[in-house]
């Protein structure tokens, strides 16, 4: 039996745990950074392509393309949180009060993230995401500041509603399989659902899926359930607005992947329709609110809900769209771990997040202003940035299956993005820089986990290495049968 | 079964016109033993599955979670008169379609003489209910108790199901059942003192 794959679940529940002893406290930032490599070190042979999943602990436990490319992506992820939440303790010693409580809570919140992608029945697999989302709450609320309690109960209650929603799915689901099948026989595991899904009672069926597909999609910050999102990155510190926008939209996304594996080609029309509608009503609102704010971590946060109505959009396409989705859902999270991370350095300096208030960063802050114009860059869709391929693909997979209407909607949507976006980030950027301003020094080290992202991204479009090419295929093929 | 259904029925919809939380907590008390009865009807076969959703729904759901949130309401002495939905026609009126709604829904998917009409549809008003007092409630005691009717309602529709599930899976929901209660119980503890504006945190200017 190979257990190693449960090695990246353990390793944090470790640390987790050891923080629990005072005479630790003082160690925390250093063992969130050593836990956070040594799971990447444990976790990079495991994600070689292999030629079939291979099932551990009674079939409870997965590892395929999937898993592989998406432990890959936020075990990267969350070593470049824990570096950027060394430096900031390291920077500014005040924080390093009750740091050990957040670090506690992102090792519980990555083993849960880690399990949730790892899990073959999906039930467990729901659990773990539930979990991602309790641990979450005091990450939010973790400054203490009223807007931040605020923001962390409404993301309770929209998490509470959307994941119930997903469960409502789930049951429904269970119970179209068992009218056809005999409740004995009904196994949650997601290899075996393949195959009861395909005999399942069509209307329980339907139901489930549409129930699914809506709960994850409000997971995931989509229309209409979605004003949790930017009030929760908004409220939150960069670090843990960048685990929930970067890791656990990710293990979100992954739950709502692994449920249109399991129903393949069944009920395509209604998956189409749905995220369709539910991608392009994400996306009027997101666009009408890009061009309204005067807040940059907002317009961010906007974005992210911008670029999950295009993910809903290329899944709703199945097939056709799916290698596009796949690289877009992975560039989209190191270009929002960049941005907020970004947004973090900037906000620390300026003591402001008004969009208006702040002209000439390049002058003062060079490099983190040269992170935000690259990473805005990546974010609309710019060569040679992965986004831009995984666009791309989406679009002339909309154009190839005879979506002109939705094509011409996401070239409308996507332009104005474009305009509003750079209209409102580049003076930040380039204007006039205040009197006095002098340069900031940077180090290098602050600097690390941005440009650790920047080189994947880059990568990402410019050379993507086999192994890696390989894993996107595979995850892309396990997409539909169209 | 009936009965059990009808006396779920009515605990979840009388609360909603009665001007008091501590109803409304009888309420979800009444629901979690109405679902313990059904499952108790349902056969045990002393398999741990049915026996972890047992001790959910008679321990968690029917004592400890009602029990928290009286504590809570007590210590932030939250008045007695309390409306789940606000309490006008309107309102009222938009409950009852979501009621009728419930069962037009369940006829459509099991059909008019089915046995599982009545399950499905009460099931159906749960979840209904529950997202309508969301909607319209204000106060964290409110939305919370919302979430714990929409939960209710979930557990119900699972009960309609004959399949079960691993009892690794019953365990992980009853555990994270309870850490919804006590995740919950926190944030309504501080959201009664979020009044005060400014910083509250010393570090509050620094940005992790």
């Amino acid at each position: 039996m190979n257990l190693l794959p449960l090695t990246t679940v353990v390793l944090p529940l470790f640390g987790a745990l050891l923080l629990l002893i005072p005479q630790l406290y003082v160690r925390s930032r250093h063992l969130l950074l050593a836990i956070a490599c040594l799971d990447m070190a444990v976790l990079l042979p495991l994600t070689l392509p292999r030629a079939a999943p291979s099932f551990e602990l009674e079939h409870f436990v997965v590892l395929d393309a999937t898993a592989q490319l998406f432990l890959l992506l936020i075990n990267a992820l969350f070593v470049g949180i824990s570096l950027h939440l060394h430096n900031r303790v390291r920077a500014a010693p005040e924080l390093a009060g009750d740091i050990h409580r957040l670090v506690r809570l992102s090792l519980v919140f990555m083993a849960a993230s880690n399990a949730a992608i790892l899990c073959n029945h999906v039930v467990v697999a729901w659990i773990c995401l539930e979990l991602t989302a309790l641990t979450a709450v005091p990450m939010i609320h973790h400054q203490r500041r009223d807007s931040a309690t605020t923001a962390s109960w409404h993301y309770f209650l929209f998490s509470a509603v959307s994941l119930g929603l997903v469960l409502l799915g789930v049951v429904c689901l269970t119970h179209g399989i068992e009218l056809t099948v005999g409740a004995e026989r009904v196994s949650l595991f997601h290899d075996n659902l393949r195959l009861e899904v395909a005999i399942a009672d069509p209307v329980w069926r339907r139901l489930g899926l549409a129930l699914m597909i809506f709960g994850y999609a409000s997971k995931l910050g989509m229309a209409p359930l979605y004003s949790w999102l930017p009030e929760t990155y908004d409220s939150s510190s960069p670090s843990v607005t960048t685990l929930l926008a970067a890791v656990q939209f990710n293990v979100a996304f992954v739950g709502l992947f692994r449920m249109l594996q399991v129903y393949g080609g069944n009920d395509a029309d209604l998956a189409s329709y749905q995220l369709t509608a539910l991608g392009l009503a994400s996306m009027v609102l997101a666009t009408v609110k890009i061009v309204s704010t005067n807040n940059y971590k907002l317009l961010i946060a906007y974005a992210a809900i911008n670029h999950a109505g295009v993910i809903a959009l290329g899944l709703a396409l199945g097939r056709p769209a799916a290698y596009g989705v796949i690289l877009y859902v992975v560039s989209n999270a190191l270009v929002k771990a960049i941005l907020f991370l970004t947004a973090g350095t900037i906000k620390a300096h300026y003591r402001t997040k008004k969009i208006d208030e702040l002209h000439g960063m390049i002058r003062e802050m060079r490099y983190s202003a040269l992170f935000f114009l690259v990473g805005t860059f990546a974010l609309l869709g710019f060569a040679p940035f992965g986004s831009f391929f995984g666009e791309v693909i989406i679009m002339t997979g909309l154009i190839t299956t005879g979506h002109y209407i939705t094509f011409a909607a996401l070239c409308v949507l996507l332009s104005v993005v474009f305009v509003a976006t750079g209209r409102s980030l580049f003076p930040m950027v380039w204007g006039e820089p205040p009197v006095g301003a002098v340069r900031q020094p940077e180090s290098l080290v602050a600097l690390g986990p941005k440009l650790f992202y920047l080189a994947i991204l880059l990568s990402l479009g410019v050379y993507t290495p086999a192994p890696l090419s390989t894993l996107l295929q595979q995850v892309a093929n396990s997409l539909g049968t169209r | 079964m009936t009965y059990l259904l009808f006396a779920y029925f009515l605990a979840l919809c009388l609360p909603l016109f009665i001007r008091s939380w501590h109803a409304a907590l009888t309420g979800l008390r009444i629901q979690a033993i109405a679902m313990a009865a059904m499952l108790w009807l349902h056969g045990l076969h002393m398999e741990p599955t049915p026996i972890i959703a047992l001790v959910d729904l008679l321990l968690f759901r029917a004592i400890f979670a009602p029990w928290y949130l009286k504590k809570m309401a007590t210590e932030r002495g939250v008045a007695k008169a309390f409306d789940l939905i606000p309490a006008n026609l309107l309102v009222w009126t938009l409950a009852a379609i979501l009621i009728m709604a419930s069962f037009g829904f369940s006829t459509t998917l099991v059909g008019q003489f089915s046995r599982s009409l009545t399950h499905l549809g009460v099931a159906c008003c749960g979840v209904l209910l529950a997202l309508l007092i969301l909607a319209t409630q204000r106060a964290p005691l409110g939305q919370a108790m919302a979430v714990l009717t929409l939960e209710n309602g979930i557990s119900l529709f699972e009960l309609h199901a004959h399949h079960h599930m691993e009892w690794v899976a019953q365990l992980g929901l009853t555990f994270v059942y309870l850490l919804t209660v006590l995740t919950m119980a926190l944030l309504v503890r501080r959201l009664g003192t979020v009044d005060d504006d400014g910083p509250t945190h010393p570090a509050d200017s620094a940005v992790l």
